[in-house]
């Protein structure tokens, strides 16, 4: 029976044993030799305390480990839970003890980057090394090495007990009280949708699926277990040839990739800087993407160069997957046309609800949008409030108390049936694919002493869905300087989170009701950045 | 001299935003780290082709000219024609 995603992999290593998994940078491990690695991995995890439920970070650059990593710790019957190689030690020190982290995987040059940083009261006890034979440093941790992970038994697994409801992994997102959120992933929830995009999208063992996103980021879902599920193999992107348009354009190309996935910004770059004429991409049969809109005039370029494959829009959040789909036919004649979140997949239940709690079936009429579903996660690590906010009873479902996701967006219909996207309902914006919840980065800012008052907007830009703007204003002026607010910031957010202008004012403008007047920051922002 | 002040100044006050500056050797990889993603390398090539008035083309968005502060010293060096003391 498969009912756990390491059991994809154990099937797909049956069928194609020798077939390449993963590939990174030259290197490659077969599925057999993936399948005995994540088994030795998940049996030292076993050794080391490791059992059904227990939270695992992961804490490296995306490689080949990462994905041994991954495996090992589910099969393990542990909960994966990745932490960006790039957070600020703070947000990571929030994550490690938010979900009571005690074992660590890691890599030799990120422990040693953190030795310095990392906090003594963490839950962390153990951190396993994936690439090292010896300990780091002066840390106060037990080290487990590389040797040892060799040395545990290949053929077979830990038993573990594990059910589909168990916890597969943890992802954080922003959260708008100024802490993010971990939204808990049963083994179910992601099967859900990891076994639809799979058939779906057919993937087969001779697909090459490039894998772009980072493991913190929900597209990575697809990347991983879609193409596991599949026998196919995982093209890894190093994160710096991402980086630039045309190194990217010629690793599609050479790498035969024949599935691609990610947020649009990436693809809107590849066309405007990428040289695509240089290319023909003769093997690229599937584009997906998803986080965020496409705007109309780069898709256009994107179809124009590479006619042959097929475009889906995806939509979703990391609380449901993604549950709707649009297959890009006709694009909009006019650039500021939308492209359609379209409908739902096979086994998720998406559905509008209007102001006056019917469900919307007409074009032009606008709802609220929820999912409901087994891909619908389990909720918010820790935090019963937030949970109970966005895990509602299902309207539809008369009282069986039965849980449906409020997605917070408002959608309308068109004539075809297909869901549009129209705005959210609160302050939470994308920019690079990323959720951002506008409220997190007020909450960080106003915990700087010299700060009295603060307001975050969000300004449309083309290419990455949205620049992030704050008004300042301090108790004196002239300090904190914006330099010591962006080291602030640093601290706690993310890179994509910290604002990309600071603006210092004496006060803020207010609206009658005595709130911030957002819209009129917004409209002066428009104006001259 | 004034080049590299110039660039690193660039480097920490728009791309690194308050992350700590000790970590910019002129070695260390703008990628690997993080402190240049793609959008930042953009950024960076505005700021070339303004400070420098040099003119940056597509196929120069590479590694081999944008992956540490001394190859970006380099690449612009040999961009404006002149050569280091």
């Amino acid at each position: 029976m498969t009912f756990l995603i390491h059991h994809l992999l154990s099937e797909s290593a049956g069928k194609y044993p020798d077939r390449k998994a993963v590939i990174y940078k030259g290197e490659s491990i077969t599925y057999r030799e993936l399948e005995q690695s994540s088994n030795q991995l998940a049996n030292t995890l076993n050794e080391i305390g490791v059992g059904r439920g227990d939270r695992v970070g992961i804490y490296m650059p995306k490689t080949i480990s990462s994905i041994v990593s991954i495996f090992g710790i589910v099969k393990a019957g542990g909960t994966y839970v990745p932490i960006a190689p790039d957070a600020p030690a703070k947000r990571m020190e929030y994550i490690l003890k938010n979900c009571g982290i005690k074992h660590l995987l890691s890599v030799r040059d990120k422990v040693t980057q953190l030795a310095n940083t990392f906090p003594v009261d963490s839950p962390v006890e153990k951190i396993v090394l994936m690439d090292s034979n010896s300990p780091v440093g002066h840390l106060p941790i037990e080290f487990v090495t590389r040797e040892r992970i060799l040395n545990s038994t290949q053929d077979s697994p830990p038993s573990t007990n594990s059910i589909d409801r168990d916890l597969a992994y943890i992802l954080y997102t922003s959260g708008s009280t100024g802490d993010p959120k971990g939204v808990m992933i049963s083994h179910l929830n992601s099967l859900t949708f990891v076994n639809w995009a799979q058939e779906f999208f057919r993937i087969g063992e001779n697909d090459r699926v490039a894998s772009h996103s980072p493991l913190h980021f929900d597209l990575s879902v697809f990347d991983i277990f879609s193409t596991i599920k599949a026998g196919a193999t995982v093209v890894i992107i190093p994160d710096g040839t991402a980086t630039f348009p045309l190194r990217l354009a010629e690793l599609i190309e050479k790498e035969r990739i024949t599935v691609w996935n990610s947020v649009p910004s990436v693809l809107v770059l590849l066309v405007t800087h990428g040289k695509l004429e240089r290319f023909r991409f003769p093997d690229l049969r599937l584009v997906l993407f998803a986080g965020e809109v496409f705007p109309v005039k780069y898709l256009r370029q994107l179809v124009k160069h590479i006619p042959h494959a097929d475009y889906y829009n995806q939509y979703g959040q990391t609380e449901a997957n993604s549950s709707t789909y649009y297959q890009v036919k006709d694009l909009p004649d006019n650039d500021a046309g939308h492209i359609p979140i379209g409908k739902a997949a096979a086994n998720f239940e998406v559905f509008a609800i209007d102001e006056n709690n019917n469900v919307i079936n007409r074009p032009g009429d606008i709802g609220d949008l929820y999912v409901y579903g087994s891909s619908v996660a389990r909720g918010y690590w820790g935090n019963i409030e937030k949970t109970s906010l966005a895990f509602v009873a299902n309207p539809l479902s008369n009282g069986s108390g039965e849980k449906a996701y409020k997605t917070g967006d408002l959608v309308t219909l068109d004539e075809d049936g297909n869901y549009i996207f129209l705005s959210r309902k609160d302050n939470m914006v994308k920019s690079r694919g990323y959720r951002i919840e506008l409220g997190e980065i007020e909450a960080v800012i106003s915990r700087h002493p010299g700060v009295k008052q603060v307001a975050t907007i969000a300004i449309p830009d083309e290419v990455i869905g949205n620049r992030i703007k704050v008004f300042i204003v301090p108790f004196e002026p002239g300090s904190p300087t914006q330099s010591e607010l962006e080291r602030h910031c640093a601290e706690l957010l993310p890179g994509y989170m910290i604002p990309d202008v600071m603006e210092f004012r004496q006060y803020l403008p207010m609206t009658s009701t005595g709130k911030v007047d957002r819209r009129l920051l917004v409209a002066e922002s428009k104006v001259g950045v | 001299m004034s080049l590299e002040k110039d660039l690193k100044k660039f480097i920490v006050t728009r791309l690194m935003r308050g992350k700590d500056s000790q970590v910019l050797t002129d070695d260390v990889s703008l990628f690997e780290t993080g402190i240049i993603d793609s959008l930042g390398l953009l950024e960076m090539v505005s700021f070339l082709e303004e400070r420098f008035k040099v003119r940056v083309e597509d196929e120069e968005l590479i590694p081999e000219n944008f992956e540490t502060v001394s190859k970006l010293i380099n690449f612009v060096e040999s961009k404006i024609g002149i050569q280091a003391k």
